[in-house]
């Protein structure tokens, strides 16, 4: 089954095109990459999936379901999960606290009723099991005003486990981070994906990519260049001049 | 006739607030502060005008102290209240300017009595001219030609002069005008000192027009002005000036035909709460 | 008791009730608000106008705090469509245009207001009602802290984009805080209608608005006890200090500068500091 479908979505921003009629589709449990050089519309593309912006045309499915016109609170309550390519911490929350507000999305639809609800230490407990997940549970009581950059895109990954999703979308969770941490990341999505979560993963860190995914899908100028194995999309001339053409230019 | 001479006040009364306006709009521009303590200035430039003026001097050097004092009491507040906190979230400095706001107010009531100061000698006040059947005052000519001059050499101070590429370089980014040589600090005491400049010359002629200072004055046309500049789409010269001008327009035609239902100084609300619904952006805002 | 003190009690109590209710949409959810006189000034002359057509209390009281609700639900319908800067001067235009509106409206009293209102109980019943308004709603602001509402205004503070994209129906979240902020501000408007007996469409001006908004930040916006404490002062200094009155907005003015100046979390955050060393 599809968990995710896009069909012919197109989006401009002032007359320049940054998505254009992209038809992509995402199985259960599969651990996708989409790639391609900056400014391809890979982020414009998540934006769509997890409906902070609608598009021009097109169409969004996610678990069967027409979700085009759903807000994107909505989409998040059904089980997607985005984590953002600039971090947004709850900068006045330690990154404990961060992470256990989200252990509230069982609540988030319903304010009246979430007054009679309260975080407990089962949700304090499984914030900081989750923070320990991507190595940080040391830090669990930190300031998120005050840690360095690795750290606040791990947590941003065990905010978005809080709401337990059934797709993950990631963009650029490896930015930023060296070598090592970098590969640790990529086995936890890698952990994630075995444990039963389909993952989107956006990425500059080919060497990682094509370790990890399953499957790749290539963006350029907005447009679905080619989608396949990941040794095979990337042995193609025109994903090769397309994509490093514009890396080395 | 009516409705022309309805027109002409609503233009003459937009052009003021064109005045406060681009102040306004200017900091918002280069800082993302709403400067409501802008109306005091307004006010300061207005006693120093009537002060000066019944002091001796003439009108039009009263005008002059009135407008060097404002250029210098702007900058003074950018950097006591303003800049100690640019680093922190916006509600801060609004909340200080609110206060600075009231302060002063109460200060100039303190200072120079709560009921006011009329010019000892007030000559544009009572000079008047009929203009194909409308009849002007040498003042309400003196705040549209004061405006027409005042945009027109901010329009080419900004597009000419090389303070004037800086400061747009500042507004566009600021990091990136550093590194061609430019100091964003000396940028926004520049544009202080030119923001309240303008309102001390839109005090002075209100004063005149109304020949009366009062500790008040501007807090109606602070809070007005702020509607004018989200009209205008933050930030926003060319909205805003036109904003400023349709305000003072609807208010001139709303004073006559809303006056049963809505207060005159209400009418800008409305028009503003309105449009936001519309266009949350303002009228001349960029959408997202 | 003496009656000054007494109706002194009541005020105070009213000032704590109106700071507490713009903390809770300002504090708590971050929808910084410049109109909150006006919702004051809803439940006023709501419940004014029925109590002088006969109307028992009881029913003024709920109608008026109704009536508040339903204005600051449409107020939150807007803090939807703008944010904060926008969000801030449309709420500040809500009070000019309740005003504005009241003022020319000769079923309103227009600029004289609406005198004569029956007074339901003894002073001191009213004291008392007044501070079970205070207790009700500190109460209320307590609960919702310790509960997901609270950790989902928190969310929507301090990033909204995150909150949503987490699954937090900010929407409907935002609407629940000024619905409850401004009923809250709607029944002490009831209760200082009911204590003076004449209100008068200054009463509910913007002036009032920023003095409410004074006591949140001295307080220390966001914190309970801090803007308990905040309001109280600010109520009590012009009082207690004869000089003072005729400098208040003076000292308003140059408190709500220096506190963003030197401790912008207020007498709270500046307590917590102390306490951190």
């Amino acid at each position: 089954m599809d968990l995710l479908k896009t069909t012919s979505l197109s989006r401009s921003f002032g007359g320049v095109a940054a998505v254009r009629n992209v038809t992509l589709a995402v199985k259960d449990r599969e651990l996708l990459s989409v790639i391609g050089p900056n400014g391809a519309g890979k982020t414009t593309l998540l934006k769509l999936i997890t409906g902070q912006i609608p598009p021009d045309t097109g169409r969004i499915e996610l678990f069967g379901r027409d979700v085009t016109a759903v807000p994107q609170y909505a989409r998040a309550q059904m089980g997607i999960a985005l984590t953002h390519q600039i971090v947004r911490p709850f900068r006045g929350m330690t990154l404990g606290e961060n992470v256990t507000a989200a252990m509230g999305h069982g609540h988030f639809n319903q304010p009246v009723a979430s007054l009679f609800h309260r975080p407990g230490a089962a949700d304090t407990a499984r914030a900081r099991e989750l923070l320990d997940l991507v190595g940080i549970g040391h830090a669990a009581g930190r300031s998120a005003s005050e840690v360095p950059l690795g750290y606040l895109k791990r947590m941003q990954i065990a905010r978005v486990l809080a709401t337990d999703p059934k797709l993950l979308l990631l963009d650029e969770p490896l930015a930023g981070l060296n070598y090592s941490e970098a590969g640790q990341i990529a086995d936890l999505i890698v952990r994630l994906n075995e444990g039963g979560r389909t993952v989107v993963l956006i990425e500059h860190n080919l060497g990682e990519v094509l370790r990890i995914s399953h499957r790749v899908a290539v963006l350029d100028n907005g447009a679905l260049l080619a989608e396949g194995l990941p040794a095979e999309v990337i042995a193609r001339p025109d994903v090769r001049a397309a994509y490093l053409g514009k890396e080395a230019g | 006739m009516f409705h022309l001479e309805l027109l002409t006040v609503g233009l003459i009364q937009g052009a003021m607030y064109a005045m406060m306006a681009l102040g306004l709009t200017l900091i918002y521009g280069l800082l993302r502060i709403l400067h409501i303590a802008h109306a005091a200035l307004f006010t300061l430039g207005a006693y120093a005008g009537v002060l000066a003026a019944n002091a001796g001097l003439g009108l039009l050097p009263a005008a002059i102290v009135a407008v060097a004092i404002g250029g210098i009491a702007g900058p003074l507040v950018y950097v006591a209240i303003y800049r100690p906190l640019l680093d922190k979230p916006p509600y801060v400095a609004l909340i200080a300017s609110i206060g600075l706001l009231i302060a002063l107010e109460d200060g100039f009531r303190l200072v120079f009595g709560p009921y006011g100061l009329s010019f000892d000698n007030n000559p544009w006040f009572i000079t008047g001219w009929m203009i194909g059947g409308i009849y002007l005052n040498a003042v309400q000519a003196a705040i549209a030609v004061t405006a027409i001059l005042s945009i027109a050499a901010f329009t080419w101070f900004a597009r000419r002069t090389r303070a004037g590429v800086a400061w747009r370089a500042t507004v566009t980014d600021p990091a990136m005008a550093r590194t061609f040589g430019v100091e964003p600090d000396r940028v926004r005491i520049m544009s202080f000192a030119i923001a309240s400049m303008l309102a001390a010359v839109a005090g002075v002629l209100i004063g005149l027009l109304n020949n009366l200072v009062e500790p008040t004055m501007g807090s109606i046309i602070a809070y007005k002005g702020l509607a004018i500049i989200v009209l205008g789409g933050l930030g926003n010269v060319p909205g805003t000036l036109v904003a400023a001008l349709l305000l003072g327009v609807a208010e001139s035609f709303g004073q006559t035909y809303l006056d049963q239902v809505l207060d005159r100084d209400a009418i800008a609300f409305l028009v503003l709460i309105v449009v936001l619904m519309v266009r949350p952006q303002g009228l001349f805002g960029k959408a997202g | 008791m003496d009656a000054y003190i007494l109706s002194l009690t009541i005020f105070v109590a009213i000032n704590v009730a109106l700071a507490l209710s713009l903390n809770l949409i300002s504090g708590f959810c971050g929808q910084i608000s410049l109109g909150h006189a006006a919702f004051y000034g809803t439940g006023a002359y709501v419940s004014a106008i029925l109590s002088v057509s006969g109307v028992p209390f009881a029913v003024s009281f709920v109608a008026g705090g109704i009536a508040a609700g339903i204005l600051g639900f449409l107020v939150g319908l807007a803090s939807l469509r703008v944010r904060e800067d926008f969000l801030a001067i449309t709420t500040m235009g809500v009070n000019f245009l309740f005003v504005g509106f009241v003022r020319k409206q000769g079923w309103l009293g227009g600029e004289i207001g609406i005198t004569a209102i029956p007074k339901p109980m003894s002073d001191a019943g009213m004291a008392t009602l007044a501070w079970i308004l205070v207790a009700a709603t500190a109460f209320l602001l307590v609960a919702i802290r310790r509960s997901w509402l609270g950790t989902g205004f928190t969310m929507i503070a301090q990033d909204e984009q995150a909150a949503t994209s987490l699954g937090l129906n900010v929407g409907r979240f935002k609407l629940a805080a000024f619905v409850m902020g401004t009923a809250a501000a709607g029944m002490a408007g009831v209760i200082y209608a009911h204590v003076a007996q004449l209100i008068v469409p200054d009463a509910f001006g913007f002036v009032v608005s920023i003095s409410i908004l004074a006591m949140v930040v001295v307080g220390g916006i966001g914190s309970i006890f801090g803007v308990i404490l905040g309001a109280v002062l600010l109520t009590l200094l012009p009082e207690l200090a004869r000089f003072a009155n005729d400098y208040k907005l003076l000292i308003f003015g140059a408190l709500m500068v220096a506190v963003m100046l030197i401790s912008p979390g207020g007498l709270a955050g500046a307590f917590q500091r102390l306490r951190a060393r």
